[in-house]
């Protein structure tokens, strides 16, 4: 608006105002620039900065140079374990919520409007709750003297372990991050024009292929997005871990957590968010090539 | 037997007859249209044909093989979808290869060449590269014909390929349908609401109306004498009038002394409803017999024509005549009424 005035009184004056025709560009993006240097990028680049120095116990951090939390972290074995282990655990989440968030967004896509905002609403009420209150709700059912736990107990005369193990820590983020693939993956199926399908089966594709190569192939930037939100997010769990897991389900988002809030090792705890978040990117980046090379999807580049 | 040959076919849902008992025989190489107004059973019919619909009864043989049972992707047939249905995530090439992969066993080179060729028939040569969101509306309009002919199938479907173009690129896409069909002569079938495409495109146009069959000849015909209220309606616009049959072979219209003489054709019908046609109603004409006289009640400007509604004796007549308007709002003229006959109800 700025700009349209300006261009016209520039008009005028017989030359381009260059000062305006910037302004009217770039003006709607600066709060936003602004809002993400001050609120991400000079945090994190601080982070990585104080993760090279020492830490004190009485000022937190002593300014003198060193590498000796990355020696640490990636060296030994106690830090190597628990980096492999947030990977692992994501790998294994984004597999699963891949495998049962596809279906079920493919479902949701292609059913009766009814059925469709049923399933809909079922999926959308767990983001409707915080994990928090929903992970509380699972330890008042499994914890050990929960009331599954009881009812065996007086039943049968036993308990079993449902709660403070990697497979409850598991399934619970499983729970936790299904619907960030359902949804981007049944509205990117739910966009593919329903003749489609029927024009590959009319040129000679049966129903597998045409499925393979229409269906599937169009709703892959649905279903990459939903998987890298479900990586992503799970490699920098903290709560979901805490409240299912054991002792030893240990991520590297509780050891942030750890380091920083509870040992105030600040230098420690920016050297581990470091790395965590160089390994995410690069997955995330590795996983995004693998994708748009081997499927041939161009529109992304 | 006829290269196509339906048989009573027949399709209901619940309790709606969508397709009831239609039979239809296509000679090889013929441009058949099937027309109706939305809700006609057309598409239904046409979806049976390719293998998207299963009739709840008939038959539908094409070459001599029996296609109800066949899946899709093994009845060898070409269909042109009204939103064209190209691949929006493939390049012009693979979508047109897309059924030679399917269907054919051809080295990439031998393939290379036959889309090639296909797309020089369609005018589009060297477009192999390109993306489909990139191409213009009649470009991708070629691509999807393009895609159906390189199989070069038993028999072409077209659903209403033209409906979503504007009136220009329609009027070349039609002319360039017709002159495909005369070059290449693949037995045709196309499915339209749209009664010129379907007059102008076809050898026969089979009319439906409510999931009947109501008639099934060459368009001129058609035309010419309808037969039936609806087809008289539907296939160019009429004026209908009740009249009563004389004894001395004259019709006269109800509430009217206008009497007319009868077509020899006509003598036998048992309708006593008249169809005219408004172009063949002529506004004062040089003296001569059957002149009435009217007033003008409507004038509208159509470009090249102008379309009056005249009033004679108590009957409004819808008519048209060649450039600007002549007459306006309470002239009187005098009209003759040049061709018409008699119509089922």
């Amino acid at each position: 608006m700025l700009g349209a005035i300006t261009d016209f009184t520039g008009d005028l004056v017989g030359r381009p105002n260059r000062v305006s025709d910037w302004l009217d560009e770039y003006l709607p993006a600066v709060p936003p620039a602004a809002y993400l240097l001050f609120f991400l990028i000079i945090p994190i680049l601080y982070a990585v900065y104080i993760s090279f120095f020492e830490y004190s116990a009485t000022t937190i951090i002593s300014w003198n140079f060193t590498l000796e939390h990355y020696e640490q972290l990636l060296f030994d074995p106690f830090y190597q374990g628990l980096l492999w282990y947030t990977v692992r655990l994501s790998l294994i989440v984004s597999a699963f919520c891949v495998l049962l968030g596809y279906p079920l967004g493919y479902f949701i896509a292609t059913t009766t409007p009814l059925r469709r905002q049923l399933a809909l609403f079922a999926v959308f009420l767990p983001l409707m709750v915080g994990t928090v209150v929903r992970i509380y709700g699972w330890i008042v059912l499994f914890a050990t003297n929960g009331v599954i736990n009881t009812v065996l107990q007086d039943l049968l005369g036993f308990k079993i372990a449902l709660l403070g193990n990697t497979l409850s820590v598991t399934i619970g983020l499983i729970g936790v991050y299904l619907p960030l693939v359902v949804l981007p993956v049944y509205s990117s199926i739910e966009d593919i024009p329903d003749s489609l399908v029927p024009a590959a089966r009319n040129l000679g594709a049966n129903q597998l292929q045409a499925f393979y190569k229409v269906t599937f192939r169009l709703s892959l930037p649905g279903l990459l997005t939903g998987t890298i939100f479900v990586f992503v997010l799970t490699m920098n769990s903290i709560v979901t871990p805490d409240l299912l897991g054991g002792r030893s389900d240990l991520t590297m988002g509780r050891l942030i957590y750890d380091s920083a809030v509870n040992g105030l090792n600040w230098p420690f705890a920016s050297a581990v968010g470091t790395i965590l978040t160089i390994t995410t990117t690069a997955m995330v980046y590795i996983y995004f090539s693998f994708v748009r090379d081997r499927m041939g999807v161009s529109e992304w580049d | 037997m006829a290269f196509v040959n339906i048989q009573n076919l027949r399709k209901t849902y619940g309790d709606v007859v969508a397709v009831n008992d239609v039979s239809l025989d296509i000679e090889e190489g013929e441009f058949v249209s099937i027309l109706g107004p939305s809700g006609s059973g057309k598409t239904t019919m046409l979806k049976s044909i390719a293998g998207f619909v299963d009739p709840t009864a008939g038959s539908i043989v094409v070459a001599g093989n029996e296609m109800i049972g066949l899946p899709p992707e093994d009845r060898n047939m070409g269909l042109v979808f009204q939103r064209l249905a190209l691949f929006p995530h493939m390049s012009v090439f693979d979508n047109v290869a897309f059924g030679l992969r399917h269907r054919e066993n051809l080295t990439e080179a031998e393939m290379e060449e036959r889309v090639a060729e296909i797309l020089e028939i369609v005018s589009l040569p060297g477009y192999e590269d390109r993306n489909i969101q990139n191409l213009s509306g009649g470009e991708q309009q070629r691509v999807a014909l393009a895609r159906v002919l390189v199989l070069e199938p038993d028999l072409l479907l077209y659903d209403e390929p033209l409906s979503d173009l504007d009136r220009q690129l329609r009027e070349q896409m039609r002319r360039e349908i017709k002159d495909l069909h005369d070059r290449l002569e693949i037995t045709s079938i196309y499915v339209t609401h749209n009664q010129r495409e379907a007059l102008t495109l076809s050898d026969r146009v089979l009319v439906l109306h409510e999931g009947e069959k109501i008639r099934y000849a060459p368009p001129s015909e058609i035309y010419q004498d309808p037969q039936s209220k609806f087809v008289a309606n539907f296939v160019g616009d009429s004026n209908f009038v009740s009249v009563t049959k004389g004894q001395n072979g004259t019709v006269t219209f109800e509430d009217d002394d206008i009497s007319l003489p009868m077509h020899e054709a006509d003598a036998d019908a048992a309708t006593d409803l008249l169809y005219i046609r408004p172009e063949d109603i002529t506004i004062n004409p040089p003296d001569g017999e059957r002149v009435f006289s009217g007033t003008v009640r409507s004038t509208v400007h159509l470009g090249s024509v102008t379309e009056y509604k005249i009033e004679v004796g108590g009957n409004e007549f819808l008519t048209t005549d060649l450039g600007a308007p002549q007459y306006t709002e309470g002239d009187s003229v005098t009209v003759r009424f040049e061709d018409y006959g008699l119509v089922e109800a």
